[in-house]
């Protein structure tokens, strides 16, 4: 009767089994990891690209792995960077050759409202059916958004300017003596109570209208008064002849003032459009943050998986020899009292 | 002939060989993750976010009407609560833990409820709570051990004449070692001999219990010694030795944020300032000590900086 030929694996020992086991365990591992770090290289590794050139005064956010996309679709990326003999960004950046199509003599491209905050984009319009392709290497238009600098560069002047008519204003108010208007005004008080007093001649009824304007003593009141009314409207106008060249700077201000709403009213709208900008880049965020919730649950989902993963393995060896026992304990081991 | 296309074959049959690792619900694993947590953060002295872990395990636990869990949940934070001398919510804990206790779980209970007992100074009490424990046979090492070491506490502390007698059988129930029952043991031991006036013999005792308790770390336990061996300086006159231990004994009762002994080592360190002529100071550790004892918010910092000057 011929030998029953007995499996290999049965012959080996458990520790010589499990050794077995974890070397496939292993070479699967190496395997599944080295796809995944390779995956992102390759999802695209048999595509034709296209390379176009583009030239920015300013790179903010923008790398290597900075996505290309036309209408809001990825259609390639940045493939590298250096700096031109003009001491411009030089970037060179590659599209799918599907997506060709899209580029065009017309296409535009805009560097995302999110560079600023370090995740650049270049957003490409795709051109119109009419206009011609956008031949391999050709150079792309690409606008960038102002930086803060440069806001803060444009705010500058106007922030001068309106310390300068600040300051105007001041020397103005600083060019009358509080002295002289107590004193004009002490004036006109004393003209006024004569005034009254020949009010209250008139009102008395002794005589007629007539004979009490035309009394000497009321003549004399009346001449006092005229001669302190015409006291008072010399210094006025002294007062006047001084405050001319004032006045005069006051029209010089006025137009500065004007010139200055002029440009105000220009950032006014670039500021508008700066708004408008960060609205949409708030908006995107938004969209991104509304997805948070899904990618939290997906997280947990991966963890509690990757958790069982990670306890299967550790019963294998050589993981099983080098990891501890799990400890898990649910209770408090007794334990004397410290008190 | 190469036979290396028998490598994935085998790699196959092996794969079908594997059993699946055996999968218990979720809800289960997720209640003894909670669980599992708070015990770390016990370990760690946490006793804060272990308060909170055992909670949420209760709370988890209670929404699956699941026994175990929830008298598990109800032990570890009846110890916690011990822990930082809350013997109310302790007792709590545990009324509501004996009715699903069963076996080796009520006798942790039984041990947990002299351990209050103790802690209230109700040394009765403890004693009859105890006396099943020690009776027959016993199924935990550790909880034999526990309840002895309560045993022994319980005969000290209520003037017991068979005091020693309790400390050397708890000794023998020890054996050698270096972990916390070790340590406890010659704090028993120090207890015996500053009681019998032999302080020297007293302070090497403790000497050697705090080398242990730190060699673990064990923080409550460095605490204990600590205070003990102020109270042992301080009936000798040494005003500024006892000084020094019982504040550092502050410093880590602060750091577990255990309120009860907190106040009892600020009402000791008032003590020894007086008597070392700081009646400011006393003052100001007398004041703090009411305010901990009470049941409302406390600064901790503030009273770091005001009574533990760095």
């Amino acid at each position: 009767m011929a030998e029953q030929r007995v499996h290999y694996i049965h012959r080996l020992s458990y520790s010589a089994r499990e050794r077995l086991v974890g070397v496939f365990v292993l070479v699967a591992l190496a395997v599944v990891f080295g796809l995944i770090f390779i995956n992102s290289r390759t999802s695209h590794l048999f595509e034709e690209r296209i390379s176009y050139h583009a030239y920015l005064k300013n790179a903010q956010g923008v790398s290597t792995e900075s996505v290309v996309k036309i209408s809001g679709i990825e259609v390639g990326r940045v493939s590298s960077i250096d700096i031109a003999a003009d001491n411009r960004v030089h970037l060179e950046l590659f599209v799918y050759k599907r997506f060709q199509n899209l580029l065009r003599a017309d296409s535009r491209g805009a560097l995302s409202k999110l560079s600023v905050l370090g995740k650049a984009v270049i957003d490409i319009s795709a051109g119109s059916v009419s206009a011609p392709l956008l031949p391999e290497g050709a150079t792309l238009h690409i606008e960038e958004p102002k930086s803060l600098d440069e806001l803060m560069a444009d705010l500058t002047p106007v922030l001068e300017k309106v310390t300068r008519i600040v300051d105007g204003v001041a020397t103005l108010v600083e060019a009358v003596e509080p002295g002289d208007v107590t004193t004009t005004s002490r004036e006109m008080a004393r003209t006024l109570e004569s005034m009254r007093a020949i009010s209250e001649q008139i009102a008395s009824g002794k005589g007629a209208v007539g004979q009490a304007v035309f009394s000497r003593e009321v003549e004399r009141q009346v001449g006092g008064s005229l001669a302190s009314l015409e006291s008072v409207l010399r210094k006025a106008d002294q007062r006047l002849a001084e405050m001319a060249p004032l006045l005069a700077n006051a029209g010089a201000i006025t137009d500065e003032g004007r010139t200055t709403t002029k440009e105000l009213s220009g950032l006014v709208v670039e500021a508008k459009d700066l708004v408008n900008q960060m609205n949409t880049a708030m908006g995107t965020v938004n969209v991104e943050l509304q997805q948070l919730p899904e990618l939290v649950s997906r997280m947990k989902l991966l963890m509690d998986s990757t958790d069982r993963t990670l306890q299967g393995m550790q019963r294998i060896w050589p993981l099983s020899a080098a990891v501890p026992a799990d400890g898990e304990e649910t209770l408090i081991e007794a334990q004397p009292r410290n008190d | 002939m190469t036979r290396l296309w028998l490598l994935p074959l085998a790699a196959m049959l092996l794969a079908a060989c594997v059993s699946a690792p055996e999968q218990r619900p979720a809800a289960l694993l997720q209640g003894e993750r909670i669980l599992a947590m708070g015990v770390q953060s016990f370990r760690a002295d946490d006793y804060a976010n272990a308060a909170t872990h055992f909670t949420q395990a209760l709370g988890h636990y209670q929404g699956l009407d699941h026994q175990d869990g929830m008298l598990r949940a109800r032990i570890n934070l009846a110890e916690t609560a011990l822990a930082v001398g809350n013997g109310a919510a302790a007792e709590r804990h545990l009324l509501a833990a004996a009715p699903l206790a069963e076996g080796a779980a009520a006798q942790r209970v039984q041990l947990l409820r002299s351990s209050v007992a103790l802690q209230q100074g109700r040394y009765a009490a403890a004693v009859e709570l105890l006396t099943p424990l020690l009776a027959g046979a016993h199924g935990s090492e550790t909880l034999y051990r526990s309840a002895l070491a309560n045993r022994a506490d319980a005969a000290l502390l209520g003037g017991e004449a068979e005091a020693a007698a309790w400390v050397e059988r708890y000794a023998a129930a020890v054996g050698g070692g270096a972990d916390g029952f070790a340590a406890r043991l010659h704090r028993f031991r120090a207890e015996l001999a500053r009681r019998a006036g032999e302080h020297a013999a007293a302070a090497a005792a403790l000497e050697q219990a705090l080398a242990l308790y730190k060699a673990l770390p064990d923080r409550p336990g460095t605490a204990a010694t600590l205070e003990a061996w102020g109270e042992l300086l301080a009936e000798q006159q040494q005003w500024e030795a006892a000084a020094d231990r019982l504040e550092r004994a502050l410093h880590i009762r602060l750091w577990l944020l255990s309120r009860r002994h907190s106040a009892a080592d600020l009402q000791r360190l008032a003590a020894v300032n007086e008597a070392r002529g700081q009646p400011q100071r006393a003052a100001a550790q007398r004041r703090w000590a009411e305010i901990v004892a009470g049941d409302g918010r406390i600064d901790w910092g503030a009273l770091q900086r005001e009574v533990l000057p760095q």
